[in-house]
């Protein structure tokens, strides 16, 4: 468990980009699929 | 003592064993309570659980109950950062990925944005990031302001289109000052986060516990507040405050739309106050608004012969349970996101509502804001 920790925190500052980006992939995959 | 690095990552443990307990007794019962009413309004309306296979009856569309509560974490998380609900970007994304586009929509936000403020809410609360002297004049301006806009609908500002549009070029102009701002100040004193706040990484007079965050009252009267943050203090107005709750809480009641977008940038350029200071005062206020948004919707809008528009309650409740952990999970978070990417994403945010209006206002958008 203490790994996954250290790792959300060394992650965090880049969390927002990294949602961000998460969800545009999402947002493509879901066009692809259902439109 | 020893002294927590301002830049740093490290974190004592017990905060982090506190973090997992607030977690697992805190956030996820609410959450388990959200998804729980998902399905149980799905079943009890439609005798089926809508989805990727079937579509939601009255959005008319097929989403996956996972991407739901996907948006609503993401978009819970990254406004909540900004100290604002998850509306202004969960509506564009509904709207046009999602392609729930039609006047049910609004409403079915209503239900997202009154709920997932709350994950931040307790978070930020618990977090230290809290203090309700400062949020209490804004948000008594908020709840008066939502009670009576209604009224201004009719009257005032009977011709709408024309506030929105002046609405979405200010709130463009301000997207792009707060951008510019942003990158100003990072190059000016480089790379900062919210952690330089703590008592223990400043001079802070007092006896406080210097490992833990706090927004301290150093006066109150009733026309001004003093709060003191790590090193800092600032005095605010009561009446400016309120004014301020008050203006905006008339103007989103009056036009239906949601307040946080147009006070958080107001905040942020008027009183210069850290995006990791002003969410004491903000994110109240979004709760505030949102309770008023539900009483108008409910018993306000048909004193107007205006037939309320039933919610996917699905829809909402689904992404509001991604909201709430998404919020929260902001406020976990924040004091260690730099300030010029939380001041970046701000004006992009602002600017993208600016947009946003300026395009619904000259009807180049397929629905309305």
């Amino acid at each position: 468990m203490n790994w996954i920790r250290d790792f959300h925190e060394r992650l965090i500052p880049y969390l927002p980009f990294i949602i961000l980006a998460c969800a545009a992939i999402t947002a493509v995959w879901h066009i692809e699929f259902y439109w | 003592m020893r002294r927590r690095s301002v830049h740093g990552n490290e974190r004592p443990r017990e905060a982090g064993l506190s973090t997992i307990g607030e977690l697992f007794g805190q956030q996820l019962p609410i959450v388990a309570a959200l998804l729980v009413a998902g399905f149980a309004t799905a079943f009890w309306q439609y005798g089926y659980i809508p989805g990727g296979e079937r579509p939601f009856p009255l959005a008319g569309v097929r989403v996956p109950v996972w991407h739901l509560i996907w948006m609503g974490v993401w978009t819970g998380y990254t406004m909540a950062l900004v100290g604002q609900a998850a509306g202004i970007f969960a509506l564009p994304y509904s709207t046009s990925v999602l392609q729930f586009s039609n006047a049910h929509v609004t409403p079915t936000m209503l239900v997202l944005t009154l709920f997932n403020p709350v994950g931040a809410l307790l978070g930020f609360r618990r977090g230290g990031q809290w203090n309700l002297d400062l949020a209490a004049a804004v948000c008594a301006g908020g709840f008066v302001g939502g009670i009576i806009g209604p009224f201004f609908r009719a009257t005032v500002l009977a011709n709408p289109e024309a506030f929105r549009a002046t609405l979405g070029v200010a709130l463009a102009l301000f997207g792009l000052q707060l951008c510019y701002r942003a990158l100003r100040d990072y190059r000016r004193f480089g790379r900062r986060v919210g952690l330089r706040f703590l008592p223990s990484a400043g001079e802070t007079p007092g006896d406080f516990n210097p490992e833990k965050f706090a927004i301290h009252t150093t006066f109150r009267s009733f026309t001004r507040v003093g709060v003191r943050f790590g090193s800092e203090e600032r005095e605010l107005a009561n009446g400016w405050l309120f004014v301020l709750g008050l203006g905006v809480g008339i103007f989103s009641s009056a036009l239906g739309v949601g307040g946080g977008f147009l006070l958080v940038p107001i905040f942020a350029i008027v009183w210069r106050l850290p995006i990791y200071i002003m969410v004491a005062a903000t994110i109240p206020y979004t709760v505030v608004l949102s309770l008023v948004g539900i009483i108008t919707f409910i018993f306000v809008l048909p004193m107007f012969a205006i037939a309320a528009i039933e919610p996917e309650w699905s829809w909402g409740f689904f992404s509001a349970a991604g909201g709430v952990f998404g919020s929260w999970w902001a406020s976990k978070t924040q004091l260690r996101v730099p300030e010029h990417f939380l001041g970046v994403m701000l004006g992009g945010v602002t600017g993208l509502a600016g947009l946003l209006y300026v395009l619904s206002a000259t009807g180049m958008l397929p629905f309305r804001i």
